[in-house]
C-alpha cells in the first residue's frame, strides 16, 4: 500500500468526524465545509464525496439543512450540527484518541515474544 | 445542462422521487456555483454520482413504457400462435413469414420509448427551502 492509498483510507475514515467537527463551529454550506477542510490539512474533497456523506449524517439524525436564497443564483444549502451530532462527535473523538494512543503503544513498546 | 439532464436520467432509473432529484439537482448548482468549476469535476460523471445513491423500490416512468411494451409484445406472440391451432387464422397472411417481428417492433419500441421518456422529461423544478 503506497502513501496515496494511506492517505485515502484515512481520509475516508476521518471524514465523518471532520464534517461533524467543522459544523461544531457553526452552520455552514457545502463548498465551505470543503474548504475549511482544506485549510486543516484534508486533500480537496470534491462534492461527489461531500453531499452523499452529509445525507448519511442527516439520515443518522447528526445534522439538518435548510436552503438559504438570500443570494441571486443558485440558493446555499447550510448544515448544522444537532444534539445527537455532537454527542457522536464526542464519542468518535474518544475512540479515534483511544486508537491513536494505541498505536504509539505499540509503536514505541518492544513486544516480548513467547 | 447536459450535465443536469444526465444526471437526472440516472437517478431516475435508479428510481428517486422527483423531488430528491431536484434537491441533488440544486445541490450540483449550488456547490459548482460556489467552486467556480463545471459540475463534471466536483462529482465526477453523472452516472459515477448517481452510484452514490441507493437504488430505491420506486420505478420511473421510463421503466413502465418498457413493461408495457413487453406485455403488449407477449399478449401478441400469444394471440398470434394460438390464432392458427384455434380459429385457423394464419398472422402470416398479415404480417409476412416472420410471424413474431411484430413483437421484436414492440420490444424495441419499447425500449426507445421509456430511454426518451426518462432522459427528455422536463428537469424537476428546485426543491422547496426546507
Amino acid at each position: 500500500m503506497d502513501e496515496g492509498d494511506w492517505n485515502q483510507e484515512l481520509t475516508r475514515a476521518a471524514l465523518p468526524q471532520a464534517v461533524l467537527a467543522v459544523l461544531s463551529h457553526g452552520e455552514a454550506h457545502g463548498y465551505a465545509i470543503a474548504e475549511i477542510l482544506r485549510q486543516h490539512g484534508f486533500t480537496r474533497i470534491k462534492g461527489g464525496t461531500l453531499y452523499p456523506l452529509l445525507k448519511r449524517l442527516e439520515d443518522q439524525g447528526l445534522v439538518v439543512h435548510s436552503w438559504q436564497h438570500d443570494q441571486p443564483g443558485p440558493g446555499r444549502k447550510q448544515f448544522a450540527i444537532t444534539e445527537r451530532g455532537r454527542n457522536t462527535l464526542e464519542d468518535s473523538a474518544a475512540a479515534w484518541q483511544r486508537i491513536s494512543t494505541a498505536l504509539t503503544e505499540i509503536r514505541s513498546t518492544r513486544q516480548e515474544r513467547k | 445542462m447536459s450535465y443536469e439532464r444526465d444526471l437526472a436520467f440516472n437517478l431516475r432509473i435508479r428510481g428517486l422521487a422527483e423531488d430528491q432529484i431536484a434537491e441533488t439537482l440544486d445541490e450540483v448548482r449550488a456547490h459548482a456555483a460556489a467552486a467556480g468549476s463545471p459540475a463534471e469535476d466536483e462529482f465526477g460523471s453523472a452516472q459515477e454520482y448517481a452510484k452514490q445513491f441507493p437504488k430505491q423500490k420506486a420505478r420511473s416512468r421510463g421503466y413502465a413504457v418498457v413493461l408495457i411494451g413487453a406485455v403488449l409484445a407477449i399478449i401478441y406472440a400469444a394471440v398470434a400462435m394460438l390464432l392458427l391451432p384455434f380459429l385457423r387464422i394464419d398472422v402470416r397472411d398479415l404480417v409476412g413469414p416472420i410471424r413474431l417481428w411484430p413483437a421484436l417492433v414492440l420490444i424495441l419500441g419499447a425500449v426507445v420509448g421509456g430511454f426518451l421518456t426518462d432522459y427528455f422529461r422536463p428537469l424537476p423544478g428546485s426543491a422547496k427551502p426546507a
